[in-house]
């Protein structure tokens, strides 16, 4: 039982930076495969729908803090801390980073039609974003409170 | 269970937009390019894309065709059509034809059709039931019927077409609206473009006939 739960805490320091990155994946891909299909439809600001596809990356970055934060001795009292809060921010990164992606992605196919649009059409992926960096600032605050 | 379809971002962000077709001037996209874009499609899909094209051009051939032909090829190809919705596309249009034709009669003064191989759609019914009502009582249900009925009864050929092309287009946008990025979008898109085409090819033929007009009126005109 205790090999379980020490695993369980292992998931839980490492799941922030898996979780993150696979929805960076996820959102990155979406956003990257929009911007390569408006590229064949506009003659200028291919760089601007490039930046934007790579808007989801955030996501792994606050996922290796927060994994960083995490990362002390388990043991089978800080254990269930380490995974509830590992899991569910993790699980909120890659929620967030993926829906990015399509946020994105939509931003990409706006704009390419109308360019003067572009940046208010990238505020809803902003407003995606602001709830994946409320887990990852409360992620971090209750980490503090796990034993160490 | 139904298969969720699939996402394709490339190629959705790689079709242009499409004006309102009142204001258009242009396709924004050719033929032949439009068929090189869907060769992204996964073969299943381009399949089903492909069906919707054949649908379309077939529709929009010239050629007299009865009632019956009509309603058999419609048949055939929702045996053959899978996906909801190509499916609901093609239910749309040929329920809409069925109304549309209805209508047509009755303004030319002939009798209800008879037989169940007129159209499709459970407004045939309605419409033998209540032919001498102005909108065979379908109103309700296609909100459109009552001001076809007006645009018919004035006389007013134009209108009616620029009306009718309005609420298909209409009707396809917002059908378009919660599919994002995948596969029914560029269906609906391929509907979408026929309609822009075909508007402005009719368009192009006023051009051409008025133009035709004028200079008949300068050469005929006395010196």
């Amino acid at each position: 039982m205790t090999e379980i739960i020490i695993t369980l805490g292992w998931i839980g320091i490492f799941a922030p930076l898996a979780l993150g990155a696979i929805g960076s994946i996820i959102g990155c891909a979406r956003a990257g495969q929009a911007a390569c299909g408006a590229m064949l439809e506009t003659e200028t600001g291919h760089g601007r729908f490039v930046g934007v596809s790579a808007m989801p990356s955030s996501q792994t970055i606050y996922g290796i803090v927060v994994t960083l934060s995490l990362n002390r001795v388990v043991t089978p009292e800080a254990a269930p801390g380490l995974f509830a809060i590992g899991v569910l921010a993790g699980l909120a990164m890659l929620a967030s980073a993926a829906y990015q992606g399509e946020s994105c992605a939509a931003s990409i196919n706006v704009s390419k039609a109308k360019p003067e649009v572009f940046g208010l059409s990238i505020a809803p992926a902003a407003i995606v974003e602001g709830f994946a960096v409320f887990a990852f600032v409360f992620a971090l605050v209750l980490s503090a409170g796990i034993a160490a | 269970m139904m298969t969720p379809s699939r996402s394709y971002y490339t190629l959705v962000a790689s079709l242009p937009l499409l004006p309102d077709f009142e204001i258009a001037e242009r396709l924004p996209i050719n033929r032949h390019r439009l068929r090189e874009r869907l060769l992204m499609l996964d073969p299943d899909d381009r399949g089903v894309a492909h069906r919707a094209t054949e649908f379309l051009s077939w529709q929009a051939q010239p050629i007299d065709r009865t009632d019956r032909e009509i309603v058999a090829f419609f048949r055939r190809e929702m045996m053959r059509a899978a996906n909801p919705t190509l499916r609901a596309l093609l239910t749309y249009r040929m329920e809409r034809r069925t109304v549309q034709a209805a209508l047509r009669r009755r303004h030319l003064g002939l009798p209800p059709p008879e037989g169940d191989d007129w159209g499709v759609g459970p407004a045939m019914r309605l419409i033998r039931q209540r032919w001498s009502q102005p909108d065979f009582g379908l109103g309700p249900l296609y909100p459109w019927v009552p001001r076809m009925v007006r645009l018919l009864d004035a006389g007013d050929t134009m209108g009616l077409e620029r009306f009718l092309m309005r609420t298909v287009w209409d009707h396809h946008s917002r059908m378009a609206e919660p599919f994002g990025f995948r596969f029914e979008t560029v269906l609906i898109y391929l509907f979408k473009w026929d309609i822009l085409s075909r508007w402005l090819a009719q368009d192009a033929r006023q051009a051409t006939t008025r133009f035709a007009g004028l200079v008949e009126e300068i050469v005929d005109a006395p010196a």
